[in-house]
């Protein structure tokens, strides 16, 4: 071989090995940028192109969705609890503290943007980030039209349109539905990539392990089992068809409260309410909240309530500073900042 | 080795004896033996028993039984045999023309026999049916995900139905992925043919006699663009709605989408004066008018009509009737004789057959989007007689919907959510000059697996005899370049 050409040949592997080696550092310092890229399919090359250079926070937000997908919740609540006032971060935040069975109680520890940090919005201003991650809550909870329409949005805005998560959550959502047909199309494609064979596998209608049979029977217990059709916006009939086809569905229920106590919707969120008995602190105050409102404050309602003397005494004080500073919020924000009562009267929806 | 029907030899005989027209009626042992033996169909996609045009694009398949390890296909037709080795069963463009070509009218039998690793060989036998009447060469529809509501990289694509050549239309990377949708011929020509861009720079794209020209086809008396429409033969005029269309979610997982309108009237487009009439007696507030479509003669307007009801509360009581309405295609007026075809459900998408015989339109228990209804079906209405004609061929237990008619009115191609039960195809079925249908095929792909690995739905597949003869490039430059023509009203 003469001279150049090999000259040549040495370059052009010197420059490969250091994409290979600059890859395998990414790979080392970002891991979860590369599962999800495996996860959409994604070559290092492409990965790059549609998500850009791997750095801090879109890892930090990538841990998340990634390990929500999976289903670790105590990850994803690690991850979530640095308040980084994001709408994903809560997005993930509330959903873990649900997935835990603590929605309420961990609601007002952390920036709540209204009900976007219940379900992220769709459209056309929405990343592909966001789009892919919005269905999460909605397989979580048991609504499967919603989910599916996710997870195919999700598949549309992809870089390729194709990715084993979406195949994943596509098969999942008909699996649970008793589309096998359509399961089974999904499952077929997942045979054929390697790291997924066996999920597939361990799937196929008729031939399913006892374990998913198990997570089958699990998610069929959420499903609704009322039909209506509402908007693509309108959460809370979802939520309410969700809680009445299975009052046990507690993560529905407190969704559903939460919703209406975010967007400071008091009327629905007592008629929600009504005699489900969830105590948590904050449907305590939604509750105190909503009687003074209506005029209804006495000890005989109160005591229809599970509301309990310390945020009985809260609620007074709170009332009597506001009442004492015309409205001011800075008196009241170091000892109630982090309430209801603060967030009812002080939070300001932004648009932005 | 295992054969599970009659003899081989008798089959064979039998091929060779038995005169073909459609196959609809002609009994078929080896279809029995699937069906009432409970044996699914050993290939994919499913041949088995269907009639084919002439000039069908090779019907390539392979074995879908578990643990098939090695197949050998013979197709046995007017008294000659040809044998293909392989569990994916592709065809050499020319042979396969030829088989066709040889067993036109009459009918091909087909033995499979496949060996297994651990178990005995076993024989499948089936036949084809080939019709002497030839399908319409090209196939457009747009290729998107099922799920209609949005859109990211959409395209429409001309098929040969003759071969496997695939041509891009209009693609979002010539119109900022701008969306795209509806592309209808008139009665299968080539040189008569409409569809949307979607969005700034859009319009309605008419293809007349070969010229393109972008139109604004709305003016302030409507209450949107125009929607779904067909146009007039004689290609001055076209019959739109106009709709407000909303989407609308079921909570019952797999009842999916439903879209209702909240407003939709009809409309005539005259293309020669750049001018929209909006009869009052179809533009009702209280009532809905959609999916307007001509008769052949185009002397009648057909159309679905519903009473206006409280949505989405109330969806399950929006039935839309089967109507018709004459027209005046001289003057481009709608008369005021309404007449109804067909009520009791929910119609959508009348079509004509070109010959003026049948009408053929989809059936759902309520709604006007019936692609996830799964009891949604085509129904044919003998238009000389008014009476139903049994599709139960056709039909499946998914939605069967979108239907277009080949120019010779022998042939209906239709998306079909068959199998999966998600993702629409096109299947072609043969309708007999008498209405007898046949069972009907996909469209076939090169290669066989292209149906389990798409992503993609066809939507509204609709056929014509000729391409377009425009592409891409040409509608990226009207997007890009022209400015739609202004229509006004009278």
């Amino acid at each position: 071989m003469s001279k150049a050409p090999k000259i040549c040949l040495i370059a052009i592997c010197a420059v490969l090995l250091a994409l290979l080696a600059a890859w395998g550092v990414m790979a080392l310092r970002f891991p979860y940028y590369r599962q999800y890229a495996k996860m959409l399919d994604l070559s290092p090359r492409k990965a790059v192109k549609y998500c850009g250079w791997p750095r801090k926070d879109l890892e930090w937000l990538l841990s998340m969705d990634v390990e929500a997908f999976r289903g670790d919740w105590g990850k994803v609540s690690e991850y979530s609890s640095e308040d980084r006032h994001s709408m994903l971060g809560t997005y993930f935040y509330n959903l873990s503290n649900a997935m835990r069975g603590r929605l309420g109680e961990g609601l007002m520890d952390h920036y709540q943007p209204f009900e976007r940090g219940l379900f992220l919005p769709v459209n056309e201003n929405s990343s592909r980030f966001a789009i892919t991650s919005a269905g999460e809550v909605w397989y979580r909870l048991g609504e499967m039209t919603m989910a599916e329409h996710s997870a195919i949005l999700g598949l549309i805005f992809s870089p390729e349109h194709y990715g084993p998560r979406y195949l994943m959550r596509l098969a999942q959502i008909n699996l649970v539905n008793g589309e096998d047909d359509a399961a089974r199309k999904y499952l077929e494609m997942l045979g054929n990539h390697r790291g997924y064979r066996q999920w597939a596998s361990d799937r196929i209608p008729g031939s399913q392990t006892p374990e998913v049979e198990g997570w089958l029977a699990r998610m069929r217990s959420l499903v609704p089992s009322l039909d209506t059709v509402h908007y693509a916006s309108d959460a809370r009939t979802s939520l309410r068809i969700l809680v009445e086809s299975n009052p046990s569905n507690i993560m529905a229920r407190e969704y559903l409260l939460c919703y209406d106590l975010l967007v400071k919707d008091l009327d629905s969120f007592i008629a929600d309410y009504g005699d489900c008995g969830l105590t948590a602190r904050v449907y305590q105050e939604g509750i105190l909240i909503y009687l003074a409102m209506n005029g209804l404050l006495s000890e005989e309602t109160v005591s229809k309530y599970p509301v309990s003397e310390d945020v009985l005494s809260d609620f007074f004080e709170f009332s009597d500073i506001f009442q004492k500073n015309s409205g001011a919020m800075a008196p009241l924000e170091k000892k109630f900042g982090k309430t209801y009562m603060f967030y009812f009267r002080f939070a300001k929806r932004n648009e932005n | 080795m295992k054969i599970n029907t009659i003899s081989f030899v008798l089959l064979s005989f039998l091929c060779l004896t038995q005169a073909c027209g459609t196959g609809s009626g002609a009994s078929d042992i080896v279809r029995e033996r699937f069906s009432a033996e409970g044996e699914s169909c050993p290939i994919s996609p499913d041949y088995t028993s269907v009639t084919v045009p002439p000039n069908i694009a090779p019907l390539n398949f392979r074995y879908s039984v578990p643990d098939a390890k090695r197949a050998e296909t013979v197709f046995v037709y007017s008294g000659k045999q040809l044998k293909i080795k392989g569990l994916k069963v592709k065809w050499k463009e020319r042979k396969w023309k030829r088989m066709l070509s040889d067993a036109v009218g009459g009918e091909i039998s087909v033995r499979g026999t496949v060996s297994f690793r651990n178990a005995p060989s076993e024989s499948y036998e089936w036949k084809m049916y080939v019709s002497r009447d030839p399908v319409d060469s090209y196939l457009s529809y747009r290729l998107i995900e099922p799920g209609y509501e949005v859109w990211d990289d959409v395209r429409i694509m001309e098929r040969c139905t003759e071969n496997f050549e695939e041509t891009v239309l209009s693609s979002y990377e010539n119109t900022s992925n701008a969306c795209m949708n509806c592309h209808v011929h008139c009665q299968g020509r080539g040189d008569l043919s409409i569809f949307y861009l979607r969005g700034p720079g859009g319009g309605a794209i008419l293809n007349r006699d070969g010229k393109l020209r972008k139109l604004s086809l709305k003016d302030s008396s409507m209450i949107s663009g125009t929607v779904y429409g067909e146009l007039h033969p004689g290609g001055r005029f076209g019959v739109f709605s106009t709709n407000k269309i909303i989407p609308g979610f079921h909570t019952f997982g797999n009842k999916r989408l439903e879209v209702f309108d909240s407003e939709s009237d009809l409309c005539i487009a005259d293309f020669d004066n750049n001018r929209m009439i909006v009869p009052g007696h179809l533009a009702r507030k209280d009532v809905f008018e959609t999916f307007p479509a001509f008769s052949a003669d185009g002397r009648r307007i057909y159309y679905c009509s519903a009473d206006t009801v409280s949505l989405p509360g109330d969806i399950q009581d929006l039935n839309y009737s089967l109507c018709s309405v004459s027209f005046d295609d001289r003057t481009g007026e709608c008369g005021t004789d309404i007449e109804v075809l067909r009520d009791g459900k929910s119609v959508c998408h009348p079509k004509a057959s070109p010959d003026g015989r049948f009408l053929v339109y989809t059936v759902a228990d309520y709604g006007t989007f019936p692609i996830w209804h799964t009891e949604c079906d085509l129904e044919m209405m003998d238009l000389g007689t008014g009476n139903t004609v049994d599709m139960s061929a056709a039909n499946s237990d998914r939605s069967d919907t979108y239907h277009s008619w080949s120019s010779n009115s022998r042939w209906l191609v239709f998306a079909s959510k068959r199998g999966d039960g998600q993702y629409g195809k096109p299947f072609f079925c043969h309708i007999g000059e008498d209405g007898s249908v046949s069972k009907p095929f996909v469209l076939p792909q090169k290669d066989p697996s292209f149906y389990e690995k798409t992503l993609k739905s066809f939507n509204i597949p609709d056929l014509s005899s000729t391409s377009v003869g425009f592409g891409y490039k040409t509608i990226g430059s009207i997007w890009k370049d022209v400015e739609a023509e202004p229509f006004g009203s009278i």
